[in-house]
This record gives structure tokens, C-alpha cells and sequence, in this order.
């Protein structure tokens, strides 16, 4: 354990840097910044008397940001994780060092994980700030429900490092994880996350709805029946099964990564 | 070792090259023969499209089945109270879930996700896997001009896209024809036929562009898949947002909505519950094909021009 | 002497192509060449060695342990691959340290040998450039020095000349030779033949996935009883050599071609090259007949893989 941690901690280091010069990070940022950009939109052409509707923080913040925003931004930045040691045929050097492989999974995974974090949580701080201030000021500081915004920035958090966990995995597991992650995203949880039953809990997305909306129900207002159409669970048993899914993910990747064989191409 | 010549054997080339206008056609001949040697994805996208096919072929063909039975001659006089009660529900249903046009219309919807989910994957790749492997080298040292390149791809990405909504609709009208008593389909609706054609071209271009142009300006397949899919759904919360909240000519934003307006005009239907205008669609729907063909426009000059 | 790698029916298949086919030798220690024909599966043994890949089918062991996820056996493994690819964004010194960092080394030692190593390879000037920036020639070199700079006792390069100038090779076999002869076991591939045969006379020579011929390489020329050996003469008086010559019983044949100079050159092929020199020599103490040049022409590595490939 202690080599595994000292190895990832050392491939932490050494590619956190360099994710920011990459052009996946560009993407990235440029899709965190989409929901930010639609935010500044609509507080400088809309005419809200009194503070915006609460529906406009539902539609940008949960379905632009929380179901759109933030898997395409852990996709694009995690399912590299593994993929590009692959196709850049650098892995070699690693395999070659005397260091666990999980390891390897492990620190590209933390190099990832924390730009996307940080990425994420600034714009929906940005996204919250803005659409606070839109509309006249009259009413505009009692807008949000007390503790929503905390409760915005932790779900963005844990979708953003759940999600990335996820695809990262996908990258140890199978050859093309940008597909397994398009397909993941938007057929497998855009179809059974809005299928009524029980399948909605095989989701991600199903537990950052619980812990976002199970303390604030009113505010999904008109779009509650389309948000829940199962009950929701506690936002303490939500974060645990998060925190089952990322451990899950994380150690089914590094237990196929270290038995898998890599047949690079010359 | 003295030195030594070889004219004899250098032949300088004294002819002209043949011009020939149809120089794309053999990029796209060969692009389809190494897209079809996708045996497993070509199965996995197109036979849920087969399959849907040959299911609502198989609902029109009920309809006038059905249609045919209860209009029968003397089919009236055998029937009781009761039976006429039947067949005048069964009628007002066969009328009101039936009409075989706004199957279409429904079916072109559903159909134009297939499209674009083929199009994307076997024309995703069509320029930047050509960029990454140095191909476009030896095509632009070849004496055919961007427009031929461009071509050449396109008709590529067509074809999938055709197969994936031409065929199916067509399918329909087809099966629609026989199954309609003394083929009174095709002598009331013959004009569905050419909507259909129109609409699966407006279809094709739409979805051929916007996949190459990712194509264009991704790096790698993977990208330019994440580009089509990103760009498509991102447009869906947007547009929604915008619309609702900004001003309702937004909604154009989103291709969908717009291409839903567009089904909607090409089949003579009108939907109250589109927010979208014909005119708001097709603006929208322009200007997303004049801005698809300027960057590929821009971006093959930086593949013919090799630095 | 040290056994370096055993192979027992060693086979490896990727699909329907055999990679290697029931590979069976135990390799010692010094510097070995393996060479063979593109797709002969010198990566293929190669990657094995290292623990890249598994094999499809028999054993190897390398320094008496498997390879393929050994830990500890890669702080004894140095490995230089074929393919160009290195961390483009990074310094070549900080890939070199990183990767001795990942090797256990704390930061200080790996700063001290990766400037060796870097040294050793002539990239000091450059090595805190962007391998980004770097020439082909300077890419291998970072290769190597990474390979080398844990002071591996087992080294195993493929194609480790590739895309070096001659100077380059030149500095590159020096530095081979220089850890053959301080103990470190040196395994590498190559298709430049001559600078195999400088630089080791032993070779494992391997085609289509099978073992042809290992050991040095003046006895496996001597085991290719097939093809007599053939040596080159020039002479002022060949004919009359030629005479003299075709009398003995190691001759085989004699070929007088003629040259536009004052001396004709004799092309001779024997059964036993011994025998031969030793009668050549008495033959020309006994008459002069003016020889000039004496050249064994397939005695070479590149003689000899022509006679096993072909």
C-alpha cells in the first residue's frame, strides 16, 4: 500500500501541470464555462421583475450543469487517464518501473480528478453568483433556500469526481472509453435515469438529484414530476453511495488494469 | 568506379492528364468499402433501424387491413348494434393513431436519431484520422482540389445517413402503397413520396455537415464523436433555457427543435406545441450549414497548404 | 556463467499471427545481438522479456523470475523500446527523473543519475529543452539514457541505432561495450548487421517467430556445412594460383574474374577454411605469386543471415 501511495503520489505531481497544458483541458474548460456564459446571457438580457424564478436556477443549474455539463466534462478529461499512455505508447516506461500498476490508474486519476473539481465548482459558483444578482435587487439576497448553494457546489463536486472515477475506470476496462463513456452518459443514464422505477438507483445521477432536491423539493416547482418520479433518498445515503460507486469503480478499474496486457502498436 | 548515366530508361511524360470531373468518386468508393468492412457496427446501428422498419410496415399494413375489412361491401348489414358500435371505435382509432402520414412524420423523428447516431460513427473519423495518419499528404500531392476532397467525404457520410433514414422512409411509403386497397395511398398521398425524399436530404446534409465538421476540428475520432454528441445535446438545456426565459425565437437554437419544425412543415402537419417558426428554423438551420461548410472550407486549406 | 533468460516452448499469438512459435534457448550473459527479417518477432521476444506482454503458450524466465508484473525484477531491468514516444511536453531530464522517482530513487539521487545518464548519451546541453524540440537522434538518446540510468544488470534494447547519426552509433556502441565489460547483461536487436558483429560476436538470429541459429558467430558459420566458405584473393599471377590451387583437396571450386587493373581476383570456395589457409600459406612461400589481398567474403553476420533467411 505504501508503494502503491508513493507511486501515485509521484505520477500525481508529475502530470498535474501538464493537464493544463493540454487541449482536452481547453475543451473542458470551455465546456465549464458554457452554463457561466448562459448564466451572463440571461441576467443581462432578461427583464425579471423581482428575483428570477426559481425554475431558471432548476434549468441551468440541474439540467444544463449537474446532467449535461458535468459528465461531458469528466469524460473528456478522465477517459484519457489510461487511453493516452495507450496511444501515445509512453505506458511501456511504466510498466517497466517497479511500482504497483494501479498506481499508475491511481495518480493519472487525482491529476484529473482535482482540475475537474475545481473547474466544475467555479462555474456553478460563477452560475449561482450571477443568477443571485439577475432580476432587481428587491428580494434578490432571499431568493435561494438556505444551504442550496452549499448544496450546488457539493453536488457539482461529487458528480465531477464520481463521474470521472467512472471513466477513468472505463479506460482501464475497455479499448474505446470515450464511446462506453457517450454511450453511459446519454443512453444508458439519459434513458434509465428517466425511466420511472426503481432503475433510476443503477444511476449516478439518480443519487446527486437525491442529495441536491431531497431538502428542497419546491424548488423544482413545474419540473417535479419530471425530475421525480421515484422518492428521492437521504442526502446522507446518497453521498455513501457515491462514495460506493467511485471506490467500486476505482478498484474494479485498477484490478482489470494490473492483469490486462497492452499489445502497443509499433 | 567511373560514373555512369541511364537515359535510355527515363521516358519523360509527353501526354495530358486526363480532366476528369468525377475525380471525388473514387475517395468515396474506396471510404465505402473500408466503412462496410465494419461488419459488427453496421449490425449493431442499422438493425434496430431494420427492425423498427419492418415493425411500423407491419402496423400499415394493419391499418388497411383493417381498414379493408370493416369498409368491406355488406360488411354493414351483417353486423348488429353492437357490432357497428365496435367497428366505429375500431375506425375512429385506425383514423386517429393510423394516419399513415403522421406515422411517417413520427417515424422520421425517431429515424433521424439513427441517422445521426451512423453518421457520426462511421464519418467521425472521415478528416481527422486522414490529418493524424498523414494521409491528406498524399491525396493533395495527387491533382485533385479541395472541392474534390470535400466531395469525396461527403458523399461518405451521406450514404450512412441515407441508409438510415432514406431507405426506412421510403420503406414505409413502399409498403403503404401495396398494403392501401387498388393503391389508393399512392394515388392520394403520391406527394408524400417526394417530402420524404426532401426532407431524408435535408436530413443527410444537416447531419453530414455537422459531422464533418467536428471531424474537421477534432484531432482525433474520439473527439469528433464527443463533438457531435456535446454539440447536440448541449443545444437541447440552451435553447430550453433561452426560450423560457430570454425570448422564444431561442428555442430555434437547438437543431432538434428546428428539424422538428421542418418534419412538421415537409408533412403538411401543424404542431402548436413547437415554439419553433418554419421561418425561425430555417434561419437557424442555414446558418448552421453555412458555418459547418466555412470551417471545413478552413480547415482543408490547412490540410492542402503542408507546411 | 550467468543464465539470463531461459525459454521453454515459448509461443506468443496476437490472433491468427504467430508472433513467436515454440521458442527453446537459455541466453548467458555478455552482449547478445538478436537479430532477423522485419516480422521476425524480435519485438515480440523482447516485449516477453520485459513483461510487457504474456506468452501464449511454454515459459521464460528472466534472471530465474517471470517478468510479467514483477516488481522487483524491474529494479534489475532496463528497457529501451522501439517505438518514438516519450512525454512530449516534458524536459528530457525530467522524464529521465521522473521515471527514476517512479524507480524508488528520492529526489536527490534521481537528479544526480539522471544527469549521468544524460551525460553518458552527450544531451547535457539539452536535456532541459522540450523532448517536443528534440531531434530523432536526441529522442533515442533520451530512451537509452532512461534504460540505463538505474544501472539495470540486465539491458535490453530494440533497435537502440534507430535514427542516430554514425557519430551517434558510434558513441552508442562504445557506451554498449563499456557496460558489457563492467557486467552488465546487454540484450539488443538491430537490422544494421556490421555494427552487431563489432560489437558482439554473439547472436541469436531468429525468423518468422522460430530460433534459426544462437551462439558466436564464427561457429554458426562453421555449422553451415550447406554453403562452403568463400574466400576472395587478389593476385598479379591468379591463373597460375588458380592452377596451383585447384590441385588441393580442400578446394572446392576457384573463379578467376578479371579486372581492368594489373591483378585478376580468384573467388575460391572450401569445405575447411582451416586446412586451406594452411596450404594457401605453404603454396605462396613456395612461389611468389604476387597476392595482394586475402578477404574471407561470407564469413560475415550478414553472409550468414543471407544463408539462414533465404
Amino acid at each position: 500500500m505504501k508503494e502503491l501511495a508513493r507511486a501515485a503520489w509521484i505520477l500525481f505531481q508529475a502530470h498535474l501541470w501538464r493537464i493544463f497544458r493540454t487541449r482536452r483541458a481547453y475543451i473542458a474548460a470551455g465546456l465549464a464555462g458554457l452554463p457561466v456564459a448562459l448564466a451572463v446571457l440571461v441576467r443581462f438580457v432578461s427583464h425579471f421583475e423581482g428575483p428570477p424564478p426559481l425554475e431558471l436556477l432548476v434549468s441551468i443549474v440541474w439540467f444544463f450543469l449537474v446532467q449535461t455539463i458535468v459528465p461531458l466534462v469528466s469524460l473528456v478529461m478522465a477517459s484519457a487517464v489510461i487511453a493516452e499512455e495507450i496511444e501515445d505508447r509512453t505506458i511501456t516506461y511504466l510498466f517497466t518501473r517497479p511500482i504497483p500498476r494501479p498506481s499508475i490508474l491511481l495518480g493519472r486519476w487525482l491529476a484529473v480528478a482535482l482540475p475537474i473539481a475545481v473547474m466544475l465548482v467555479a462555474s456553478a459558483e460563477l452560475v449561482v453568483r450571477l443568477l443571485e444578482n439577475t432580476g432587481t435587487e428587491q428580494g434578490a439576497k432571499e431568493w435561494m433556500p438556505e444551504g442550496m448553494h452549499g448544496s450546488i457546489l457539493q453536488t457539482v463536486l461529487m458528480g465531477g469526481v464520481v463521474y470521472s472515477a467512472l471513466f477513468a475506470a472505463a479506460g482501464a476496462l475497455f479499448k474505446r472509453p470515450m464511446l462506453i463513456g457517450l454511450g453511459y452518459t446519454f443512453v444508458y443514464e439519459g434513458f434509465l435515469g428517466n425511466l420511472p422505477g426503481a432503475n433510476q438507483k443503477a444511476t449516478v445521477v439518480f443519487y446527486l438529484r437525491s442529495f441536491l432536491f431531497s431538502e428542497h423539493r419546491s424548488l423544482a416547482g413545474e419540473a417535479e414530476e419530471a425530475i421525480f418520479s421515484i422518492p428521492l433518498v437521504e442526502p446522507g445515503a446518497a453521498v455513501r453511495s457515491l462514495g460506493l460507486i467511485l471506490v467500486g469503480a476505482l478498484v474494479l478499474g485498477a484490478w482489470r488494469f494490473a492483469r490486462r496486457e497492452y499489445v502497443l502498436a509499433a | 568506379m567511373s560514373a555512369e548515366t541511364h537515359l535510355e530508361v527515363y521516358r519523360p511524360f509527353l501526354g495530358k492528364l486526363r480532366d476528369d470531373p468525377l475525380r471525388f468518386w473514387p475517395l468515396t468508393t474506396t471510404g465505402l468499402r473500408t466503412a462496410l468492412k465494419q461488419r459488427r457496427a453496421l449490425f449493431i446501428l442499422y438493425l434496430p433501424a431494420l427492425i423498427v422498419t419492418v415493425v411500423v410496415c407491419f402496423v400499415v399494413y394493419v391499418k388497411f387491413t383493417a381498414e379493408g375489412m370493416l369498409h368491406g361491401e355488406g360488411a354493414d348489414e351483417k353486423l348488429d348494434f353492437q357490432g357497428q358500435l365496435v367497428k366505429g371505435m375500431v375506425l375512429a382509432q385506425a383514423e386517429q393513431l393510423l394516419n399513415v402520414v403522421s406515422l411517417i412524420l413520427e417515424f422520421s423523428k425517431g429515424m433521424g436519431g439513427f441517422a445521426l447516431l451512423a453518421v457520426t460513427w462511421f464519418a467521425s473519423g472521415l478528416f481527422c484520422e486522414d490529418k493524424k495518419a498523414g494521409a491528406h499528404q498524399l491525396y493533395f500531392a495527387r491533382p485533385i482540389t479541395r472541392l474534390d476532397y470535400f466531395l469525396g467525404k461527403f458523399l461518405i457520410a451521406a450514404f450512412f445517413a441515407a441508409w438510415a433514414m432514406l431507405v426506412p422512409l421510403l420503406s414505409v411509403c413502399i409498403a403503404a402503397t401495396f398494403c392501401s386497397p387498388e393503391w389508393s395511398f399512392l394515388k392520394q398521398e403520391w406527394d408524400v413520396f417526394f417530402r420524404v425524399i426532401a426532407f431524408s436530404c435535408l436530413w443527410t446534409v444537416v447531419a453530414s455537415s455537422l459531422v464533418l465538421t467536428a471531424s474537421a476540428l477534432a484531432s482525433r475520432k474520439s473527439f469528433a464523436l464527443l463533438g457531435v454528441f456535446g454539440f447536440v445535446m448541449i443545444s437541447v438545456p440552451i435553447a430550453a433555457t433561452l426560450g423560457e426565459f430570454v425570448d422564444k425565437r431561442l428555442f430555434a437554437l437547438a437543431l432538434l427543435i428546428d428539424l422538428d419544425a421542418l418534419a412538421q412543415e415537409f408533412f403538411g402537419r401543424t404542431d402548436t406545441e413547437n415554439p419553433v417558426s418554419l421561418s425561425g428554423a430555417l434561419v437557424a438551420v442555414s446558418a448552421l450549414l453555412a458555418i459547418c461548410w466555412s470551417v471545413i472550407w478552413l480547415r482543408l486549406r490547412r490540410l492542402e497548404v503542408v507546411a | 556463467m550467468t543464465t539470463v533468460l531461459q525459454c521453454h516452448e515459448l509461443g506468443r499469438y496476437y490472433g491468427q499471427v504467430v508472433g513467436l512459435n515454440e521458442l527453446t534457448t537459455e541466453l548467458g550473459s555478455g552482449i547478445i545481438g538478436l537479430v532477423g527479417p522485419n516480422g521476425a518477432g524480435k519485438s515480440t521476444l523482447l516485449r516477453l522479456i520485459v513483461g510487457e506482454i504474456r506468452p501464449s503458450r511454454g515459459w521464460l524466465k528472466v534472471l530465474g523470475e517471470v517478468p510479467f508484473g514483477n516488481r522487483e525484477l524491474y529494479r534489475r531491468l532496463g528497457f529501451c523500446p522501439q517505438q518514438d514516444a516519450l512525454y512530449e511536453d516534458m524536459t528530457g531530464y525530467d522524464v529521465v527523473r521522473l521515471l527514476l522517482r517512479l524507480g524508488g530513487y528520492s529526489p536527490r539521487e534521481s537528479k544526480e543519475r539522471a544527469e549521468r545518464a544524460l551525460e553518458r548519451l552527450s544531451l547535457t546541453g539539452r536535456m532541459h529543452s522540450r523532448v517536443s524540440t528534440y531531434s530523432k537522434g536526441m529522442r533515442q538518446r533520451v530512451r537509452i539514457a532512461q534504460a540505463i540510468a538505474h544501472d539495470p544488470q540486465f539491458l535490453v534494447l530494440d533497435e537502440p541505432m534507430t535514427g542516430l547519426d554514425p557519430l551517434g552509433r558510434r558513441e552508442v556502441l562504445e557506451l554498449l561495450r563499456a557496460l558489457g565489460a563492467s557486467g552488465t547483461h546487454v540484450l539488443f536487436s538491430s537490422h544494421i548487421l556490421y555494427e552487431v558483429e563489432h560489437l558482439t560476436a554473439e547472436i541469436v538470429l531468429i525468423h518468422r517467430g522460430r530460433l534459426l541459429a544462437k551462439g558466436a558467430l564464427p561457429e554458426v558459420r562453421a555449422l553451415l556445412s550447406k554453403h562452403p566458405r568463400r574466400v576472395e584473393l587478389g593476385a598479379r599471377r591468379a591463373r597460375d594460383l588458380a592452377r596451383a590451387l585447384i590441385g588441393c583437396e580442400e578446394v572446392v571450386s576457384v573463379r578467376v574474374s578479371s579486372t581492368i587493373e594489373s591483378e585478376d581476383r580468384l573467388s575460391i570456395e572450401t569445405r575447411a577454411v582451416g586446412p586451406f589457409f594452411q596450404r594457401l600459406n605453404a603454396i605462396a612461400a613456395a612461389e611468389r605469386f604476387g597476392i595482394s589481398a586475402v578477404r574471407s567474403a561470407d564469413a560475415s553476420l550478414e553472409a550468414v543471415f543471407d544463408y539462414l533467411i533465404a
